[in-house]
């Protein structure tokens, strides 16, 4: 039994967690009985193959999908509990997301698309804009400040994608395949920034990748198979990754 | 091909945008046919009053001095070439009584077989009348005296001592509208006519029917040179010339309501399919990466559009027929027809919706086709929000401003009467469309001026709703379009509507100063043929205490400068204030001209025969003609404004006037309940008409609630069908942004901020239309007040209605935010994770 008073550190914590689809009045099982805890400014590496459930295990971890079943706390606070208002304004000032395909908004330039949530909060222009350079510039994108996406390449519109959700210093990070459509150079980069955002913020990083080269950046690799949680640690060994992988590539 | 498999999964899948685009061609057809058919009803109602009015009758020939005449005088008129036939008549009012009840009316001494050539009528019981001693009574006069097919009448006349007895042998109804405004009562044989009339063997008038397509001057010419001196030929058709006014005004507001119909159901039906093409451009674009041709797809789309016209014509036609009694009464109820007309199925309106429908819908996806097939696929499906063109807004400035200039040259000829009146609606037209094209260049600096408040209120809703309207800017004109179409035109027929019942009413009040009316009949369209009053009534009227004054009123058909009109004549110098609304000249000076002998013209008269106070014309009644000098002109809606006001006691020092027709009676102030109802007692007992100030007033602010409570119905329902526009928008809105309204509810946006981004945008959208068309509104009532003949004759200035524009702009606001509700709800609706992974 978890206690619901977790550690100070803990940012994430899930017990029994299950989600299950109707599609077409048949069910289908994403995951089922996850248990674990996140603390602050680790970054944890999530794989398995696809329709193993672990974007779904992502979503709901961001309160973007709720659990079938089970329980899931953000900083003590039980989701659950919380309405559609209290979990978008959770989102807007303790969660980034960082998607595949960036995911940003196409009629706005660069600055326009980082500063967003932070306007969203209320926040006015005025402060919104140094707080997104500072992001910018650590994502190095800030030469390229009017730029509308459809003028980056790909690796760039990323970058502004993780300075639009560093921009509100979030206690956690959520990328879902986040360098899944870039080539190696950049994607490696993306990875990279990912790692310093955990251990130089000390922010907690959740991400989801099929990549090895990823997950090895990571502090801790969660392997999902059939919805179930079938590896938690972080290999250290040739060995042990193969063990983990191994598994995978079994399947 | 395409499989029709594709289209049909099309609709399937999306039932409401497949509803909205058939609603779209249907309310468009059913405007067209409702219009059509209720113009054509109106229309024919107009022709039967006209043709009534008119008769068969091209002129008559009378004495001058009005006295009865030997038909042996004008025995050769019949030879004359041209003539079809001349019908001897006796005309005289007289009294009616059936025992202890008494009717008055004109007596018509006439050959009934004779007189169906000029008149329609029916014998609803009984038999016509064969030989002396026998009359057929007219039916409402034989229900008011209670009298069936065998009783018996006595008649009396003026200058007749004695009761004349007749039977009544039939009851005749006369048919047509106009028919009904006859006032004969009582029908006899030419004999007893002259008889009752003191003049045996004599007539009064002997009526002209003219061979088609004769030339009547002619005729009459040839007719004068074999008459005696005392017989004159008057033309028969003062009448139906003194309806045309009226007509012409009536023809304005169904032409205008015509065109406001055709536009609108144009640009709805244009917006519907722009959208529903651009919704599917990322279909299209798939079935040509494999393998469709451009051809393919380009007639998979026509089909589709085929099939959702067919469907949405014939449910238009069907709301058309069904809505077209409503558009009828109101047109009629705003012209102050009497009564309920049925609308017939009209073919025409038919054929027009059956043609409508189609055409509109294929013109109509031609563009959006075209687009779609231009489009690299590839480009299409890499774009979330479709291929983009510019506007050619160079082009569409210079266009614009060439057709104002056509507009404005356009009104300035027919105000000029250059141009055939008919130019005034191509000019509104012209005016419509230049706006239209010049409306594209205000969207961008519109939204950002309009915007930049909200901006303060609501920072990133108000800037991405501002972007996106932007984004998609062929859609944000079109939806603008369409409301500012609808909305100029309902805006203008509003104003123009206010200005002419507010005209009459105050026209009303300024001429009506007696506190009660008295008249022995219902007056006619162009007032002639009202019976007189009974010679008993003066002196008993005279002898009710509190009655102050009594103005003799007569209507005499008189022609000045050729033109006929009625002479109104009234005792002026009993009124402190002169009860003529006038527009040219000094009160003052036209009182004391008017004494002196001088006429007040009508508007409309003065326009026809460009007569301006100063000016002399020659007038004539009866075959007695006279110079007169104009004193001044005034607003007249009696008569059409083809009107002649002259003070009582010179007009009867030039011409034979009428006796009086019409008393109207002044009162003290304390004593006017009491003589009202001494006057009604009096008008119960002699069968005369007893009218106050205040039940005409009643009546006429009754009429103008009704017509304006119509007209904002009418105005709604507009505004209602061009909301469906703003639907349309913002639902393609929330459905081509779904994957970015996912990011924006990921990063932190909550349903409220979503809903109030489509808000705005509805309240951006409906002010970006609204402004400009209140300006554009405004200016065609202005034109149509100056321009249209008819309208600018009654002498009726423009006038601003801040009230009307204020409520009509209030709800149009209302209603472009209630049609952004549903978008927006669904907008906010909308669940992240799905919304993103949309494609």
């Amino acid at each position: 039994m978890i206690s619901s008073n977790p550690p100070q550190n803990i940012v994430i914590r899930t017990a029994n967690l299950s989600k299950v689809f109707v599609r077409e009045g048949v069910e289908v099982q994403a995951f089922d009985d996850v248990t674990l805890e996140i603390p602050h400014g680790q970054m944890l590496a999530i794989m398995g193959p696809s329709g193993s459930g672990k974007s779904t295990l992502l979503h709901v971890i961001g309160g973007i999908e709720p659990a079938s079943a089970g329980e899931i706390w953000f900083d003590g606070r039980q989701l659950s509990t919380l309405n559609d208002l209290e979990l978008t304004l959770l989102r807007r000032r303790r969660i980034g997301f960082v998607f595949q395909s960036f995911n940003l908004v196409p009629t706005l330039d660069v600055i326009d698309n980082v500063t967003l949530p932070l306007i969203l909060d209320g926040i006015p222009q005025r402060d919104a804009v140094p707080r997104a350079l500072e992001c910018l510039t650590r994502v190095e994108m800030s030469h390229r400040l009017q730029h509308l996406p459809s003028q980056l390449s790909g690796g760039e519109q990323q970058r502004v994608a993780i300075a639009r959700a560093l921009v509100i210093n979030p206690a956690l990070v959520l990328a879902d395949e986040p360098t899944g459509n870039l080539d190696s150079a950049k994607g490696r980069d993306i990875t990279h920034l990912l790692r310093d955002v955990a251990h130089e913020d000390h922010q907690t990083v959740v991400v989801v990748t099929h990549d090895i080269r990823v997950a090895s950046q990571a502090d801790r690799l969660i392997v999902l198979l059939d919805g179930h949680m079938c590896f938690d640690g972080k290999p250290s060994t040739d060995a042990e990754w193969m063990a983990a992988l191994r598994l995978e590539i079994d399947t | 091909m395409i499989p029709w498999r594709f289209s049909w999964n099309n609709v399937r899948q999306r039932p409401l945008r497949t509803l909205l685009t058939i609603l779209s061609i249907a309310g468009g057809v059913a405007a067209v046919v409702a219009v059509l058919q209720s113009a054509a009803a109106t229309r024919g109602q107009l022709d039967s009053l006209h043709q009534t009015l008119a008769s068969r009758v091209a002129m008559e020939v009378v004495t001058d001095d009005t006295s009865a005449f030997s038909l042996e005088d004008a025995a050769n008129v019949t030879d004359q070439p041209g003539v079809h036939s001349a019908i001897p008549v006796f005309r005289v009012f007289a009294k009616i009584l059936a025992g202890s009840e008494e009717a008055r009316g004109l007596a018509i001494g006439v050959d009934l077989e004779q007189y169906r050539e000029i008149r329609d009528f029916e014998i609803v019981s009984g038999r016509p009348y064969l030989a002396t001693g026998e009359v057929c009574l007219e039916a409402s006069v034989a229900e008011r005296l209670n009298v069936t097919v065998g009783d018996e009448v006595r008649l009396g006349a003026r200058g007749v001592p004695w009761l004349l007895p007749k039977k009544v042998v039939g009851i005749l109804k006369p048919l047509g509208i106009g028919a009904v405004e006859e006032t004969a009562s009582v029908f006899m044989t030419l004999a007893d006519g002259a008889i009752l009339g003191k003049a045996p063997r004599k007539i009064t008038s002997l009526q002209i029917v003219l061979e088609s397509e004769t030339e009547p001057d002619r005729v009459a010419a040839q007719i004068r040179t074999r008459l005696p001196q005392n017989l004159i030929v008057v033309k028969a058709a003062s009448a139906a010339e003194m309806a045309r006014p009226t007509e012409e005004i009536i023809n304005v507001g169904l032409n205008v309501a015509a065109l406001l119909s055709v536009i609108s159901a144009i640009f709805i039906v244009v917006n519907t399919f722009q959208i529903s093409v651009a919704e599917r451009q990322r279909q299209l674009a798939l079935l040509r990466i494999v393998g469709a041709t451009t051809e393919q797809v380009r007639k998979s789309m026509y089909r589709e559009a085929f099939v959702f016209g067919a469907v949405g014509t014939l449910l238009g036609i069907i709301m058309g027929i069904a809505g077209s009694s409503f558009v009828a009464q109101g047109v009629q109820d705003i012209f102050g027809f009497v009564g309920t007309v049925k609308v017939a199925i009209q073919p025409r309106a038919i054929l027009a919706g059956l043609v409508f429908g189609p055409v509109i819908t294929l013109l109509s996806v031609w563009q959006p086709a075209r687009q779609a097939c231009a489009a690299a696929p590839l480009a299409v499906l890499k774009s979330t929000s479709g291929p983009r063109r510019g506007f050619p807004f160079r082009r569409s400035i210079q266009t614009s401003i060439a057709l104002l200039a056509l507009a404005i040259l356009m009104f300035t000829c027919n105000w000029l009467d250059i141009f055939p009146k008919w130019t005034s609606i191509l000019g509104v037209t012209l005016v419509q469309i230049a706006c239209l094209l010049f409306l594209p260049s205000l969207i961008k600096p519109g939204t950002t001026l309009l915007f930049a408040p909200l901006r303060r209120i609501s920072t990133i809703e108000a800037r991405l709703g501002q972007q996106q309207l932007l984004d998609n800017f062929g859609r944000t004109s079109l939806t603008v379009a369409v409301l500012f179409v609808v909305s100029s035109i309902s805006i203008s027929i509003g104003n123009t509507t206010l200005i002419l019942a507010n005209d009459v009413t105050s026209w009303l009040d300024r001429t009506l100063s007696s506190d009660f009316l008295l008249r022995a009949s219902s007056p006619r369209v162009d007032m002639s043929e009202t019976d007189i009053l009974p010679d008993t009534l003066e002196p008993r009227l005279a002898a009710i205490p509190g009655i102050t004054f009594i103005d003799r009123i007569s209507f005499t058909v008189a022609s000045v400068d050729g033109v006929a009109a009625t002479l109104l004549v009234r005792q002026l110098e009993g009124y402190e204030s002169l009860p003529i609304d006038l527009l040219d000249g000094d009160p003052d000076e036209v009182r004391e001209k008017l004494m002196a002998g001088e006429i007040v013209l009508g508007s409309v008269l003065a326009h026809r025969i460009q007569g301006k106070p100063g000016d002399v014309f020659r007038m004539e009644i009866s075959g007695i003609s006279h110079e007169v000098r104009v004193a001044g002109v005034a607003k007249e809606y009696t008569a059409g404004g083809l009107m002649i006001i002259m003070n009582s006691e010179s007009a009867q020092q030039l011409f034979p006037i009428q006796p009086p027709q019409v008393y109207g009676i002044r009162t003290v102030r304390s004593a006017t309940a009491e003589v009202g109802e001494e006057l009604r007692s009096i008008a119960r007992n002699q069968g005369l008409i007893f009218q106050s100030l205040a039940d005409l007033r009643e009546l006429v602010q009754r009429l103008v609630l009704g017509l304006t409570n119509r007209l904002w119905m009418i105005l709604i329902l507009a505004l209602v069908i061009a909301a469906f526009a703003i639907v349309n928008t913002l639902t393609m809105n929330v459905l081509e942004q779904t994957r970015h309204l996912g990011v924006l509810r990921v990063v932190g946006m909550s349903r409220f901020q979503v809903f109030r981004m489509f808000l705005l945008q509805a309240l951006v959208l409906g002010l970006l239309s609204m402004i400009p068309a209140v300006i554009v509104g405004v200016l065609m009532a202005f034109l149509i007040t100056a321009s249209f003949r008819g309208v600018s004759e009654q002498g009726v200035t423009f006038t601003l209605y801040p009230t009307f524009l204020s409520y009509y702009v209030a709800c149009g606001i209302i209603l472009s935010l209630s049609a952004a509700a549903l978008p927006a709800i669904r907008a906010g609706r909308l669940k992240p994770l799905e919304a993103i992974h949309e494609e």
